[in-house]
């Protein structure tokens, strides 16, 4: 029931932050107004201001600012994040359209790092090997390497070179390769670094002393007693996994001229379809609070130290 | 209490002499290597035409997709430029961004992060509850979205990468200045009735700087990836600048056909973010005492 | 056949040698115990002899066996199935001597089924026999939970409980008190009492001789990796042969050290009892003190007095709230109720702007010098600091600096030096220098000396001493080491659970506890047999036995 009261704040809290953030994105809007007539007609158009002013109150842009603000609230409140200027379509179905794609490959690529850091961690911690030199130049490599040309290289060697992968996404497993390969090298690093930092710290603490004193093998004391150590900072990094995950699948979309919240995101950009560009910040905003939220409830999960004392 | 590790007293006073530069002899293969590669760097970014005498800009149809060879080291491009000649070109973008961005982020958020810490209460509340939902949203993608806004081009994707950084910087700078607010030391100045003002000149703000200055190196380096992928994603410079990211962009269509397109411009940049980082940790281990 | 043979052992680390020429035997029910002070050796040897010297430690014997077995011709995996099954062992603090995210019971169990084949069912019953038999009450409650959720007492059971959980012969504990309040400290000492009764060899590693006192069978005295005296703790005790022995003895504070040096190479203060600017009085005075941190009342309605000249004592465990109090004298926080003055005058009530240039008068040694000093400054920066506050001109910075630092016994090339560079007694000598630089009338002193080796403890005291005679000092002297406070203070004070329990003359009040906790803590208290400190050469022959003070340390 603790655990129940607690979540109860953190959702609170977190809808608090979405609320900060929709308001910022608000604010900044207003100052650097943007015109959907504009966007819709191009600049040099002929629009009739009766049809300007039709369009400007189609999206609500008459109406004084607090009422807007108060509108604009309201919507989000109930997940409706508006509607793009140049597709004429809401922003959360352009968003739904999108995201599976992003989904699929941010979480294979996830799943592949983790994998991968922890193998890294469990072997190299603690101690001076070969190994471990390969490893952290890699790590160095990977957090140092613009996450484009990791796939550009990719894609020149793997696909153009020797055609192992087919160049264009067509829906199968072998277009996820190379893109998923891409985006995991890119968190791999940063995660494999930090979790090895902290289970060599680990490593150096008494309590692994006395496990040594019973006896446990090299292996049966990574596994047992260092690894869940490293497990904490892995879940604090989540949010900077997952930031870098984003930013990571933007430019692999692009690279590999794959669909996703990439493509859409740099379309609105481009052609300041600000609704679209506040919508998918709001969704990344929405995104980051849940993780937030689940990594709270990790914590409690790896460490006693953090629940509730039940003495 | 362990034995293990015995009391490092050091009787012997530190002098200036040939001794104190023996400690260069201890500098790590790697670091010595990475700091020739930054000099090379800042060289081909402030005297690029001693280097790649090529004009970077010079169009030659004829010598279009030129493997590398001795006329032309790394080959030419789709429009027969020196690729050679453009990424040594190509350095002094980077590196003005990565410089620029960092400098300006650092000291805004050192502001942002002071102000915070010391005023502390319902300013420090507020302040750090804007920067932690700023910080919800990835660098790249906040600047990205800060470019949507402001418009493409150099100056504007310096200022988007600086903006998106500061969130970053104050919320170390922050945290840094509780530490040594709550530290012995100050309250041992406390202690002895010093004003405050002096206690957080003389040692609130330096212990806040230093480790400060040392991260930011690191931030040099992430800040060059940014301005990559920004170009990269046509928010960048216009072509035909020679910039990395951008020369990969242009690039893309051709690499089938000329595989040195797409790595040269890739390889300086992860040499200049390789050795950056380098630096930067190497600085950061000096500073933590450790090397 | 000795349970353990060392003979001639030594271990060394490049460019170093931790320890040389060890040799001793353990046997079945006998208790060997290796003093030392940090640095001589004595953890590098617990850990050589379960094989955890480290990679880089090069270990060589004459001779070194378990029973039958050549422990140096050991496999890696043959000394794993040595290792808590044959010897076990027993570190300091439990709390990170625990994994902190694994329950106790499955520490335990760990320690179980490494070396013993048993059904889930049947770990679980010896996991709850173990925990009874270390005298864990509600072991089927305790079995479940985390280090952290235990008293400091209960987890060092707990941790020897997985120390001896698959019934080793032989038992080394490494400090296993040293992070306990004396009378915790005093139920960890009688478990492993116990355990030697039902014999377990047992080899204690301790800087205390006091702690080793009881239980111990045959000392050995290590110092810097070697052994300078070995031999039974009834001889040791009344005979010291090494001077390093009898100068480790005589530095014991206790009620019998009172009035005199510790160390015998400190020329006895020169300006003894001249009174700097004595005046009768009260110097600080607080009344009803009440401060809650959180939900818990640190400071509960304290009285106190310090009156003009004296070394007033405030004893108490950690987390009676003797630093808070501290803190609430100091102004730097504020009590919720009550009031302190200095001189009869307002001081806790002070605005920090009204209090400031009352500032210099209290100067505080804090148990954490290094800590107290800006890490970018030299010791000459920090006592400059000190002494523009003090308002002394810039001209006479250097000078003063100079006479400050060999007034606390360095010398002037250390004005130059980092406090990193210095070793522990060092650096709380430059923070008394720094006091001192205020010119104050009132040092509190924060437990100064908890974090020194027996013998700097010695000179740091001694030179509190000097100074306050030279200086005419009023001292509050917080500690929470019974023979430091009886050896300084004038008067004395209790602390318990945030208030005061007792309080009145020092000798009265440890020798005639009246208060149920001052007794206990007394009764706590590890003697150490009477020693003639500077015993000479004649009187090395007349043995006076074993008899046993009341009070002492």
């Amino acid at each position: 029931m603790h655990i129940a009261r607690e979540l109860f704040i953190r959702i609170l809290a977190g809808a608090a932050v979405l609320w900060a953030a929709a308001s910022l994105a608000f604010a900044i809007l207003q100052l650097f107004p943007s015109d959907p007539v504009q966007v819709i007609y191009g600049a040099d158009s002929s629009v009739t201001p009766e049809l300007r002013d039709a369009i400007r109150a189609d999206f609500g842009l008459d109406q004084p600012v607090l009422v807007q603000y108060q509108r604009f609230v309201t919507r989000i409140a109930q997940g409706d994040l508006g509607i793009s200027y140049q597709q004429r379509r809401t922003v959360t179905s352009i968003i739904g359209s999108e995201i599976g794609s992003t989904l699929t490959l941010a979480s294979l690529a996830v799943l592949a790092a983790v994998v991968m850091a922890f193998l890294a961690s469990l072997l190299t911690a603690g101690r001076k090997s070969w190994l471990r030199r390969v490893l952290s130049s890699f790590e160095l490599l990977s957090v140092s390497t613009p996450v484009l040309w990791v796939g550009i290289l990719l894609l020149t060697f793997f696909s153009f070179q020797w055609q192992l992968f087919p160049v264009v996404a067509d829906g199968g497993w072998r277009s996820l390769v190379l893109p998923v390969a891409t985006l995991a090298v890119a968190v791999f690093g940063s995660l494999s670094q930090v979790m090895r930092e902290e289970m060599d710290r680990a490593l150096e603490q008494p309590f692994i002393l006395t496990a040594r004193t019973r006896g446990l093998s090299e292996w049966a004391i990574r596994w047992r007693h260092a690894l869940g150590h490293a497990l904490i900072p892995a879940i604090t990094i989540s949010t900077e996994t997952f930031g870098g995950l984003l930013a990571g699948s933007i430019v692999t979309e692009q690279v590999f001229g794959r669909p996703g919240l990439g493509r859409i995101t740099l379309e609105a950009i481009t052609n300041h379809d600000i609704p679209v560009v506040m919508g998918i910040v709001l969704f990344v905003a929405f995104v980051f609070v849940v993780l937030n939220i689940l990594a709270d409830l990790l914590y409690r999960l790896v460490d006693p130290r953090l629940r509730v004392s039940t003495r | 209490m362990t034995d293990l590790a015995p009391e490092v007293t050091d009787s012997a006073p530190r002098r200036w002499g040939p001794r104190a530069f023996s400690g260069l002899r201890r500098v790590p293969f790697g670091v010595a290597l990475a700091t020739l590669v930054v000099i090379f760097l800042v060289l081909c970014a402030l005297f690029p035409e001693l280097i790649a005498p090529k004009d970077p800009y010079q169009l030659s149809l004829l010598h279009s997709l030129r493997a590398p060879s001795l006329a032309f080291p790394f080959g030419t491009d789709q429009l027969g430029r020196d690729i050679f000649s453009r990424v040594v070109h190509g350095a002094s973008y980077s590196l003005s961004i990565g410089l620029g961005a960092t400098l300006i982020a650092v000291t805004v958020g050192l502001l942002v992060g002071l102000i915070a810490g010391s005023a502390g209460g319902a300013v420090d509340l507020a302040f750090m509850r804007i920067i932690d939902v700023l910080l919800a949203f990835p660098a790249l993608f906040m600047s990205m979205a800060v470019v949507a806004l402001i418009g493409k081009g150099s100056l504007n994707v310096l200022l988007a990468i600086a903006i998106a950084e500061i969130p970053r910087y104050a919320r170390i700078v922050r945290s840094q200045v509780l530490v040594v607010r709550q530290s012995g030391y100050v309250e041992a100045a406390l202690i002895l009735g010093q004003r405050r003002w002096v206690t957080l000149l003389r040692h609130v703000l330096p212990n806040t700087i230093g480790p400060l200055i040392v991260l930011s190196t690191l931030g040099i380096g992430s800040a060059i990836l940014s301005s990559a992928a920004l170009s990269y994603l046509g928010l960048g410079p216009k072509p035909p600048t020679p910039e990395w990211g951008l020369m990969l962009a242009e690039g893309q269509g051709y690499l089938r056909k000329a595989w040195w397109i797409g790595v040269f411009p890739g390889i300086f940049a992860t040499l200049t973010v390789v050795s950056t980082t380098v630096l930067g940790r190497y600085l950061k281990a000096l500073s933590d005492g450790r090397a | 056949m000795h349970l353990l043979t060392v003979e001639d052992l030594s271990v060394s680390f490049p460019g170093s040698v931790a320890v040389r020429g060890l040799s001793f035997s353990v046997d079945a029910g006998q208790c060997v115990a290796i003093v030392g002070e940090s640095g001589s050796g004595k953890s590098v040897t617990a850990r050589t002899l379960v094989g955890l010297a480290g990679d880089n430690a090069t270990v060589t014997a004459r001779n070194l066996r378990l029973g039958d077995k050549d422990l140096r011709q050991l496999s890696p995996s043959q000394w794993r199935s040595v290792r808590g099954r044959h010897i076990g062992f027993v570190l300091q603090d439990a709390l990170v001597s625990l994994d902190p995210l694994k329950t106790i019971g499955s520490e335990i169990a760990e320690a179980l089924t490494q070396h013993v084949d048993l059904s889930r069912k049947e770990a679980r019953q010896k996991v709850l026999d173990l925990l009874a038999s270390v005298g864990i009450p509600d072991p089927q409650e305790r079995v479940g939970q985390y280090a952290h959720q235990l008293s400091g007492g209960l987890r060092q059971r707990a941790l020897i409980a997985s120390a001896i959980a698959a019934d080793p012969a032989l038992l080394i504990a490494d400090e296993p008190t040293t992070a306990l309040d004396v009378i915790v400290q005093a139920q960890v000492l009688s478990l492993l009492r116990d355990m030697k009764a039902k014999g377990t060899g047992l080899i204690l590693i301790s800087h205390d001789l006091a702690v080793v006192a009881s239980l111990a069978d045959h000392i050995i005295v290590l110092k810097d990796g070697a052994v300078v005296e070995a031999g039974s703790p009834d001889r040791i005790f009344s005979d010291p042969q090494a001077p390093y022995t009898r100068a480790l003895l005589a530095a014991i504070p206790s009620a019998t050290t009172k009035g005199r040096k510790l160390t015998a190479d400190t020329p006895p203060s020169t300006s003894s009892d001249a009174p700097g600017r004595r005046e009768d009085g009260i110097a600080l005075e607080a009344r009803a003190l009440i401060k809650r941190l959180g939900s818990r009342l640190a400071v509960d309605h304290v009285t106190l007095t310090l009156r003009t000249g004296e070394t007033l004592g405030l004893v108490g465990a950690s987390g009676s709230g003797k630093t808070t109090l501290a803190r609430l004298l100091l102004g730097l926080q504020q009590p919720d109720r009550g009031e302190v003055t200095l001189r009869g005058q307002s001081w806790s009530g002070l605005s920090e702007r009204q209090r400031r240039p009352l500032r210099p008068r209290i100067q505080l040694v804090s148990q954490d010098p290094l800590g107290s000093f800006d890490p970018r400054y030299r010791v000459m920066d920090i006592i400059a600091e000190a002494l523009e506050i003090a308002g002394a001109p810039k001209s006479d910075w250097r000078a003063r600096a100079a006479e400050l630092i060999l007034s606390v016994g360095l010398s002037e090339a250390h004005l130059y030096r980092r406090p990193r560079q210095l070793s522990g007694g060092q650096r709380q000598r430059v923070a008394i220098a720094r006091a001192l630089a205020m010119e104050p009338e009132i040092l509190i002193c924060d437990e100064p000396v908890s974090a020194l080796d027996v013998s700097t403890q010695a000179q740091v005291l001694d030179l509190l001493d000097d100074l306050k005679k030279q200086f005419g000092l009023t001292v509050l002297f917080i500690s929470h080491d019974l023979g430091v406070v009886h050896h300084v203070s004038d008067r004395v004070m209790v602390m318990h659970a945030g208030k005061i329990v007792e309080e009145g003359p020092v000798d009265e009040i440890f020798l005639n506890p009246r208060a149920a906790y001052t007794r206990e803590l007394l009764a706590a208290l590890p003697r150490l047999p009477t020693h003639r400190p500077f015993a000479t050469h004649e009187s090395r022959n007349d043995r006076t036995g074993r008899d046993t003070l009341s009070v002492s340390a």
